[in-house]
């Protein structure tokens, strides 16, 4: 009976009914929340230096960091292997994906909120290759934003809805100061790297925390720089495990 | 985590090493060669079958084909969030239409008897039985190659996977089934067919889940 009704389900859903506006994610969205923020400067977070250079001539000067076909062009250079039109890409898709986790999941405090952005940076990450490089990419990324914040929304209610968001200015006297490293932030990456093999920790420690490269990193460890890319991408599929159960 | 490192982290993983649809040709290819040689294990190929080829009967083996190309490119599409799905869709639809039309249009004109002929046929489990069996070598390796994309409804992936497994591995038990009787045909082979999208969908669900 179980496997009738959710097959009946997803049939439902895979033959092509025609749906009513609001339900079609992308186009009722570009205008209200996403258009402004691809073409403020201001929204993205600022990117590190260090990754931010060499990074692709997206058709002149005055083209608007988000302007179509800018992510497209980043994402096809990044699937070519060019780390810095991927980590620009990336830092540009971050308040994208704020915006979209904001929308779909309001009921998220901003924890979680956060964690829900990074765990769908991972699943972009992994799931890269789903996307068709002659389709534009932003309703690829909302489609898997969508469906993670509706994950950690269910995730919520499953546990009983017993988390609840208060607001940090009722706490402000009782915080500590604002300028010590954050101890949640750093036993969150402890327990995380805790969980994966020790040499992939010390890869992922090493790339990204203390900014080594592969190849700094493979003489330290040994390792061809390939053997230390295949597994860097080994632990961020661990990682990607390890923040589904965090959120879950 | 910071966002900063994390992005730090996947930009030092950028090149792409293996495209989705490299994975599920490769995923076909190695399962039609194991299923084919199941087949010819098990069963062995029919006595004339370049003869039969060369008649409508051949319809046994290009209909099931179709109907896993369309399963194919729809399955293809469901693994790609954002993709335009509706003509794969419709052209799978289509071509299911298609065979029940012609199972009705074949069972009117076949009448009472004939149906009672072909459903009531002794061979029919055991030709059931064969195409899922032939058709297991195709269903796991494209489930696993689904895994790398994005699947945002597993259970309609899986079910889709397993039509396309259902009806390749038709298409192939075909080369050694006789049984040529459209109205035993058509039903055994579909009812198949849906078993392993039953079946897909049931694994799917927690194998393709994104």
């Amino acid at each position: 009976m179980f496997l009738t009704l959710t097959l009946g389900r997803s049939l439902l859903r895979f033959w092509p009914i025609r749906r009513p506006f609001a339900a079609r994610p992308w186009g009722l969205h570009v205008g209200a929340g996403v258009l402004p923020v691809l073409f403020s400067d201001e929204a993205a977070d600022p990117l590190p230096a260090a990754i931010a250079g060499d990074l692709p001539d997206l058709g002149g000067a005055g083209t608007p960091p988000g302007a179509e076909g800018a992510f497209e062009a980043l994402m096809r250079a990044a699937n070519r292997g060019d780390e810095g039109a991927y980590a620009l890409l990336l830092s540009r898709l971050i308040p994208v994906l704020r915006g979209m986790v904001q929308r779909h999941a309001p009921g998220l405090g901003p924890e979680t909120r956060e964690d829900v952005v990074q765990v769908t940076l991972l699943t972009l990450h992994l799931k890269r290759q789903s996307w068709r490089e002659d389709l534009p990419l932003l309703p690829w990324v909302h489609a898997i934003a969508r469906h993670k914040a509706i994950d950690a929304l269910r995730a919520r209610g499953a546990r009983g809805g017993t988390q609840r968001h208060v607001p940090i200015d009722d706490l402000a006297d009782l915080l500590a100061d604002p300028d010590a490293a954050d101890p949640a932030r750093r036993h969150d990456i402890d327990k995380m790297l805790g969980a994966i093999d020790p040499r992939a920790a010390e890869i992922v420690r090493g790339i990204g925390i203390l900014g080594e490269s592969a190849a700094e990193i493979g003489a330290r460890l040994n390792m061809t720089e390939g053997a230390v890319r295949v597994a860097l991408h080994r632990a961020l599929r661990s990682l990607d495990v390890q923040r589904k159960r965090m959120i879950e | 985590m910071t966002t900063d490192v994390l992005i730090r982290l996947l930009a030092s993983d950028a090149r792409l090493r293996t495209r989705l649809g490299t994975r599920i040709a490769l995923a076909l290819l190695g399962g039609a060669v194991c299923a084919l040689g199941l087949l010819v294990a098990l069963f062995g190929l029919r006595p004339g079958l370049g003869q039969v080829l060369m008649t409508p009967t051949a319809a046994k083996t290009l209909v099931p084909l179709v109907t896993a190309g369309a399963a194919l490119w729809t399955v293809h599409l469901a693994a790609r969030p954002a993709a335009p799905m509706r003509p794969a869709a419709r052209a799978l639809g289509a071509v299911v239409a298609l065979i029940a039309c012609g199972f009705v249009v074949l069972g009117m004109l076949g009448g009472a008897e004939g149906l009672r002929r072909g459903l009531g046929n002794p061979m029919m489990m055991m030709c059931f039985t064969s195409v899922l069996l032939i058709s297991a070598p195709i269903l796991v390796p494209l489930l696993g190659a689904l895994r790398s994309g994005a699947n945002l409804d597993p259970a309609r992936s899986g079910a889709l996977a397993g039509i396309v497994a259902g009806a390749a591995g038709a298409a192939s038990y075909s080369l050694a089934c006789d049984q040529d009787d459209a109205l035993f045909v058509i039903p055994t082979y579909s009812g198949a067919v849906v078993a392993l999208a039953l079946a897909g969908a049931f694994v799917g669900q927690f194998t393709l889940r994104l």
